[in-house]
């Protein structure tokens, strides 16, 4: 009795490896089991990297297509001072003579014009470009100082991919300057793009 | 016991081939969970980052706007100071944070506000005076400034300060209205600096006093101003003024002609018939005691005569003018030391006669030299005026009341001087095609109320950049081009914004992508 005290019940030497093991097999089961669950609970949800890459638009467009949008009269078709083009059919120039080319869908087209001592007329390009399964948002710039040729395009890809299905439509209201479009991401969600004109492009008579 | 032996040597057994692996085991765990912790956590520090620059940019874009915004309402209600300066200038009592964002605006004037002014309301040719010789005086009626109206340019600037020895003699205010004060910078600098406002005397007062002061010009007078056209005047026939006249109902009436004797202008009316005169003669014409009226009235330009007690019978002369329909007012040109003096209820009125390109009512002829005058400057007769600054006046009006003189179009005269005498209560003094010459003194008293120096002119527009930057970890700025007329009586008419531009960096230079 005195050595059966001393040296205690089998069990409180632990568990051995391969029991550890057994029962990480067993949890890992029923783990993957409620993972897949909730996975399919989840899947009706834009993914996180979907989520995020979302966002990744919303930001890069915010950065760039507001200043834009900012700075582009408030009159479509453009005029003598610029303006916003929405049309997806507008073509633009591939040689870049008279704006900054560009490739695929025309989203919106801005031009405006500053004079100082002479006039510069700058351009931002938004077109929907790729191939027929993915495609994403480009914005191209260039700018023309009095009558010099237009700057070489300087071309900037905003948004990661998106569904090429789901060519965004520029859409101007000119009455309340207000410039909007959707991106359809890959896994079907959609953002709601929304900026508005501040330049006036008003003269004395 | 044996059992019990049994069991202890398994537990052993067991305990020995278990040891050494909890270790492993713990390494492993610890390095995956490590590497999943760190992805993560660069993940999110990036996104962050990514986040915090893009939320700065906004913040930073809403600074400027709200900046400007600011800025432009401060012109609109005239509280910008920095108009006059053609230097960059930070505009006053911009200064704000917004989101964090610290946003100042400075303001450029980019365009000088006289381009394309067509007509000067005066222009001071100094000719024949020396350096500290004055060429604008003004005199008497302190409390009601004399006002010229439109652009005024002056051969030089140089304030004499109290001891009056400069290019001014003023013991009364004169007004610059609706245009600026050009003078000529001889320090050969190129382009010249202009003088500061503060620089001229406090009597010189410009109105709008934002966009308006001296801006120097690096040429002379005569490289600025030709000499007006002067038609060919041989063929005019010469006349004697004391009996070349024609009495008609109490309205001596005169025709054109080269006159050798003044016209008789005193105790009668008269009225000088449409058409270009010449007054050759070394003395003075004087309108004494008499109204004259001198040629048709330009209904485009002018809708009845000024001075309202022309007579009747004068009028009617003046509505049966044998002038061809087309054709309105007078020139009268004066040669050797002819003048003119409006003396003792003496009036005159000289109604716009067209000559090439300009309008002129009285001119000096001069001698075609080559610079300033041209090649037609004495019509053809080869005779000038000799009259200089120094010696008598061009024209003058004597003081007192009831002298009135009203020109319709340009008086002409770059070596001779004006005097308007101290016209009093409501008499007409009406320059209104305004006047070249070498020195010009104004005295009227504080009564007067039809004193008017001025020349149509159209609302002067200043052109102004500004630019809003707004700093919160890098810069942003909005530059707008606006158009500015603070003295529009309504609000909304006094700015019209041209362009509005963002740029990454606060200096927004004109060339490149933004």
């Amino acid at each position: 009795m005195s050595a059966k005290h001393r040296h205690g019940p089998s069990g409180d030497a632990g568990f051995t490896l391969i029991e550890t093991s057994i029962v990480l097999v067993i949890m890992g089961t029923l783990m993957a089991a409620l993972a897949m669950a909730v996975s399919v609970t989840l899947r009706a949800a834009p993914s996180a990297a979907d989520r995020i890459d979302d966002s990744r638009t919303t930001r890069s467009l915010s950065t760039w297509l507001a200043q834009d949008t900012t700075s582009t009269p408030s009159v479509s078709p453009a005029g003598p001072h610029g303006g916003i083009n929405t049309s997806p059919t507008a073509a633009t120039d591939p040689s870049g003579a008279n704006d900054c080319g560009g490739q695929g869908q025309n989203i919106v087209h801005m031009t405006w014009t500053e004079s100082i001592t002479s006039t510069t007329t700058y351009v931002a390009n938004y077109r929907f470009v790729g191939d027929d399964v993915r495609a994403r948002v480009a914005r191209y710039t260039c700018s023309q100082h009095g009558t010099d040729p237009f700057t070489a395009p300087r071309e900037q890809f905003l948004t990661p991919m998106l569904d090429a299905a789901a060519a965004p439509i520029g859409n101007f209201d000119v009455a309340t300057s207000l410039l909007s479009f959707n991106l359809t991401g890959q896994a079907g969600e959609t953002v709601l793009i929304e900026t508005s004109s501040r330049n006036p492009s008003d003269f004395f008579p | 016991m044996i059992h019990t032996n049994s069991l202890s040597s398994e537990a052993v057994d067991r305990t020995r081939r278990d040891a050494g692996l909890a270790l492993p085991i713990v390494l492993v765990l610890t390095t995956a969970i490590s590497v999943v912790i760190i992805a993560l956590a660069s993940y999110t520090v990036t996104n962050l980052r990514y986040s915090r620059i893009t939320e700065d940019r906004s913040d930073r874009l809403s600074a400027a706007d709200a900046g400007m915004r600011y800025a432009i309402d401060q012109l609109r209600l005239r509280n910008a100071g920095c108009i006059l300066d053609t230097q960059k200038a930070v505009l006053p009592g911009v200064q704000a944070d917004f989101n964090g964002a610290t946003a100042s605006v400075t303001c450029e004037r980019i365009t000088s506000g006289f381009e394309g002014i067509q007509a000067y309301a005066a222009v001071l040719t100094g000719e024949g005076l020396g350096v500290n010789d004055y060429l604008l005086s003004a005199q008497g009626g302190a409390s009601k400034p004399k006002t010229l109206g439109g652009p005024v340019y002056m051969t030089r600037l140089n304030d004499g300060g109290s001891s009056g020895t400069g290019a001014f003699s003023l013991k009364a205010p004169v007004r610059i209205e609706n245009g600026p004060l050009l003078y000529h910078d001889t320090t050969g600098a190129s382009p010249c600096t202009s003088i500061p406002s503060s620089a001229t005397p406090t009597d010189v007062v410009f109105e709008p006093e934002l966009i308006f002061g001296p801006v120097c010009v690096t040429v002379g007078w005569e490289e600025l101003f030709d000499s007006p056209t002067v038609p060919d005047l041989t063929g005019l026939p010469i006349r004697d003024g004391s009996t070349d006249f024609t009495d008609i109902s109490g309205c001596r009436v005169f025709e054109p002609g080269n006159y050798t004797v003044p016209p008789a202008t005193s105790d009668i009316d008269a009225y000088f018939q449409t058409g270009d005169y010449v007054m050759n003669f070394s003395s003075e014409w004087q309108v004494r005691k008499s109204i004259v009226t001198g040629g048709r009235i330009n209904p485009a330009t002018t809708s009845a005569n000024e001075i309202d007690d022309t007579t009747a019978a004068c009028e009617a002369q003046q509505d049966a003018d044998p002038a061809p329909a087309d054709k309105f007012g007078v020139t009268i040109y004066f040669a050797d030391t002819a003048r003119l003096n409006i003396a003792t209820q003496g009036s005159a009125e000289f109604h716009t006669r067209e000559q090439g390109a300009s309008f002129v009512n009285l001119q000096s002829l001069c001698t075609p030299n080559g610079s300033w005058c041209n090649a037609d400057g004495d019509g053809g007769l080869g005779i000038e005026s000799t009259l200089t600054a120094t010696s008598a006046y061009f024209v003058n009006t004597d003081s007192g009341n009831n002298k009135e003189l009203v020109a319709h179009a340009l008086i002409y005269a770059p070596l001779g001087s004006l005097d308007i005498g101290n016209a009093t209560n409501t008499a007409e003094q009406k320059m209104l095609g305004g006047l070249i010459v070498a020195r010009l003194q104004l005295q009227s008293s504080a009564s007067a109320s039809n004193f008017e120096i001025a020349v149509p002119t159209s609302p002067i527009t200043a052109e102004i950049a500004l630019v809003s930057t707004a700093v919160k970890a890098g810069e942003t700025s909005v530059q707008a081009v606006v158009q500015y007329r603070p003295y529009e009586p309504m609000l909304d008419d006094r700015v019209k914004i041209n362009s509005w531009r963002v740029c990454e960096t606060s200096s927004c230079t004109t060339t490149g992508a933004n």
